[in-house]
């Protein structure tokens, strides 16, 4: 924590517990007597002021504290008034003053139905309470926006406890059974929960981009893909030597197709027959190429058969549209680029003078300064008028066209059909014929038709077999490429994750460091306070806050010693270590002790005196009159630039100021 | 007359692959239908249109870029369909993405009208289509 220089200035109370009326007093400022002494027997009102600076600036209840409001004012108000209690603080950081001010409102309502004045409850009310924070701007004092910010930048309310604090908190810092308030004390002091966060913070992001990498990423790896891609490659290889295979067996059944057909044709008792069937072949031949041919013009008709299904809109919105264009809401379809070209000859297309002064001209002349007036839609309704009589003249052709090629189609489809009948007639007239040499080769031809129809088929399978893992490999490349193209995309992930890795390490070293670092310096004050101020300076050797944040006293028998010592010697301990605290943020917290000689006999009395004004920039406190008298009045008093006592009578406090 | 069309045409997402299916690409494919996606396309889309059916989708896919459709026939289609889902009175003037979005959406129909109904199960695809036009008396 960066501690700049702190001051209490002034606390008012208005009506606040036994302070009936307005009360004040101001605390020294005086680097020389820089010790506020309020005096005050039991019950005078020391503890209700401590309360009230507490309450003053953090809002802190305590349910077993009673009423805030003023028993006095109560009872001189009438039933069902609103009575305020305020508390009013002006603090200095940096030269800027602050004034806090708190207030609640508590009714005066009766108790068991009795009309008794003296007879009353205060009931708090929830919606009287108020806090404001003020700064000075000026000579005026500016409401800040924002007050609980504002104080927790002039004093955390973590740290609070380690400069407003009893007598009885002071003891119990370092009572066995508390090491864990030492620890929270040295954290909270040193704003080490800040760090921790950021450590925190930084190791979540680091989590976050390593999740997000790992969900965007989360695809094959690269070697699986090679590994798929050599499983396809020797698939494809392996398809390509059957097809290779398959191919010489289709040559072969070919060639021995063609020995058995041309054996045939040399018998003569078939010749006629195996003739006939050559020319039906060659017919057969051609007519397949034209339906070849037929089917791509089919084909390609189909692609652009929407303009065919669309036939009848096109013609109605023909329709639609020269009724517009009858009515003058368009005009006419007619290319402008047109009239120029008749424009510059003069001359109609039917012959007309279109010379100026004729009505020809002047019949263009009128449809030309149309054109410069029509709107844009009606501008683009006539162009969509010639675009569709377009469509409508190509859909004429196109559809002509189509039906010319299906009806050629059906006819090629009957021929091939008729032919192939024929071809199955002549095949069993020639299997039929008593000639055995005829018959045998005839049936040898269909066993080997037979034969290339399975291999063709056979072929048929692996082509598609290959190209399926043509395309397998085709989509490997792809999402290879994709590999590629996210590593470095990932690589990207992999840098940022590794800076922010670095950043974590940074803070837990800066961490690390700086706790060390203070550690150490509270622990050499705290031994230098605490053996300034205890009586037996000689027993104890030495005062640890070891690397887990605990006190550690050890005597000059080296050994451990905290758990011996008195109830005094804890306080001193406690105060020597709060203060030390106090001296590595910079020595520039304030003191605020209720008590704090209770336990402490007459040279541990005198040696805090001694010691403790130099080591805080304020210290105020709140003391019994038995605690500090005599001698060790004179001694503080010295040091002290303000004095105060507290008197209690009839129920009221009222501060008086004594030097 | 063919300015400010929308750079892409979509299609319902689900749809996207089916139209690959039904696109050869080369000559030798003689029983797939269309030589382009766009073909495709503007053919779904008459068949919506034509029918009159609609059907908006959600979760689009980009099938082609606009300037695939041409500017002769295509295009004065997309704007004439456009135009004939208004009245005389009612039409203002022409909206390049909503006459985009209109025929995306007959298309979405027709497509989905060709692929399950008319082609399903189809070896010969461009004999099933020269049968849905008979049986329309396109042709």
């Amino acid at each position: 924590m960066r501690m700049t220089m702190l001051l209490f200035k002034q606390i008012k109370l208005k009506n606040f517990r036994q302070y009936y009326g307005e009360q004040s007093l101001s605390f020294s400022t005086n680097s020389d007597k820089n010790i506020t002494i309020i005096h005050g027997n039991n019950g005078a009102g020391k503890s209700s002021l401590f309360y009230a600076i507490n309450w003053c600036l953090y809002g802190d209840v305590d349910p077993d504290i009673g009423s805030l409001v003023s028993k006095e004012l109560a009872f001189n108000s009438e039933f069902g008034s609103r009575l305020v209690a305020q508390v009013e603080l002006w603090i200095e950081k940096e030269r800027q003053v602050f004034r806090i001010q708190r207030e609640c409102v508590e009714t005066k309502e009766h108790q068991s139905g009795s009309a008794n004045k003296g007879n009353f409850s205060l009931v708090r009310q929830a919606d009287g309470d108020s806090f404001r924070a003020y700064y000075l701007k000026g000579s005026e004092f500016e409401l800040s926006p924002e007050p609980i910010l504002l104080i927790n930048s002039i004093l955390p309310s973590n740290a609070r406890e380690y400069f407003l604090f009893n007598g009885e908190k002071i003891e119990q810092l370092t009572k066995p059974g508390h090491e864990r308030d030492v620890i929270e004390a040295v954290r909270n002091i040193l704003q080490l929960p800040s760090l921790e966060r950021a450590i925190e913070h930084v190791t979540e992001v680091e989590k976050d981009i390593a999740k997000e990498a790992r969900l965007k990423f989360s695809g094959s790896a690269e070697s699986d893909i090679f590994d798929k891609q050599l499983e396809v490659n020797a698939a494809i290889a392996d398809i390509n030597k059957q097809l290779s295979e398959y191919n010489e067996f289709l040559e072969a059944a070919q060639i021995r197709k063609q020995d058995f057909v041309d054996k045939l044709r040399e018998v003569q008792s078939v010749k006629p027959l195996t003739d006939l069937r050559d020319t039906i072949q060659k017919q057969l031949k051609t007519l397949d190429d034209d339906y070849s041919k037929c089917r791509f013009e089919i084909k390609q008709h189909v692609s652009q058969s929407y303009l065919i299904i669309l036939k009848s809109k096109v013609t109605n919105l023909l329709a639609r549209l020269q009724k517009l264009q009858d009515s003058n809401m368009i005009p006419p379809p007619i290319d402008k680029s047109f009239i120029d070209d008749l424009l510059a000859v003069n001359k109609c297309i039917c012959g007309n003078d279109l010379s100026n002064g004729t009505s020809g001209r002047a019949t263009i002349d009128k449809y030309l300064l149309s054109l410069g007036k029509i709107s844009d839609s009606a501008h683009d309704l006539s162009e969509l008028q010639k675009s569709l009589l377009v469509i409508e003249e190509k859909n004429i052709n196109i559809t002509e066209s189509f039906k010319h090629h299906c009806r050629e189609s059906l006819e090629l489809q009957e021929k091939i059909s008729t032919s192939s009948s024929k071809l199955e007639e002549l095949h069993k007239e020639i299997s039929g014929s008593l000639d055995v040499e005829a018959s045998t080769l005839e049936y040898q031809i269909q066993t080997t038709d037979d034969e290339l129809i399975r291999i063709k088929g056979d072929i048929r399978i692996l082509k598609d077999q290959l190209c399926k893992e043509e395309k397998n490999l085709k989509n490997l490349d792809v999402e290879l490429q994709k590999i590629q193209k996210d590593k470095a995309k990932k690589n990207k992930y992999i840098t940022y994750q590794q800076l922010l890795s670095r950043s974590k390490d940074v803070l837990a070293k800066c961490f690390n460091d700086f706790a060390q670092i203070k550690r150490l310096e509270i622990q050499v004050k705290m031994q230098e306070i605490f053996l300034k101020i205890i009586s037996k300076n000689m027993f104890f050797k030495k005062v640890e806050l070891t690397s887990d944040y605990r006190i550690y006293v050890e005597d000059i028998y080296s050994s451990a010693a905290i758990n011996e010592l008195s109830a005094g010697e804890r306080q001193v301990l406690s105060l020597s270590f709060i203060t030390a605290m106090a001296s590595v943020t910079g020595g520039r917290i304030p003191l605020i002790m209720d008590t704090p000689f209770g336990r402490l006999f007459r040279t541990h009395r005198e040696n805090i005196i001694n010691a403790l004004p130099s080591l805080t920039n304020q210290w105020i406190l709140l003391v019994q009159n038995e605690e500090v008298s005599g001698d060790l009045l004179r001694m503080l008093s010295e040091k002290a630039g303000k004095q105060y006592d507290l008197e209690f009578e009839s129920g009221c406090t009222t501060i008086k100021e004594l030097i | 007359m063919i300015k400010n069309f929308p750079d892409r045409i979509y299609v319902d997402a689900i749809d996207h692959d089916k139209y690959n299916e039904l696109r050869s690409k080369s000559d030798s494919e003689i029983l797939l239908p269309f030589r382009s996606l766009k073909d495709i396309f503007m053919f779904a889309g008459a068949i919506g249109w034509s029918f009159n059916e609609r059907l908006p989708f959600v979760t689009r896919k980009e099938l082609i870029f606009h300037h695939y459709l041409d500017e002769k026939y295509d295009k004065p289609l997309i704007l004439a369909a456009y135009f004939d889902s208004f009245d005389d009175e009612n039409f203002s003037k022409i909206d390049y993405e909503a006459a985009t979005k209109l025929f995306e959406e007959y298309a979405n129909y027709g497509f989905k009208f060709l692929y399950n109904d008319t082609l399903k199960g189809k070896h010969d695809k461009v004999s099933a289509i020269v049968r849905f036009l008979i049986e329309l008396k396109h042709i």
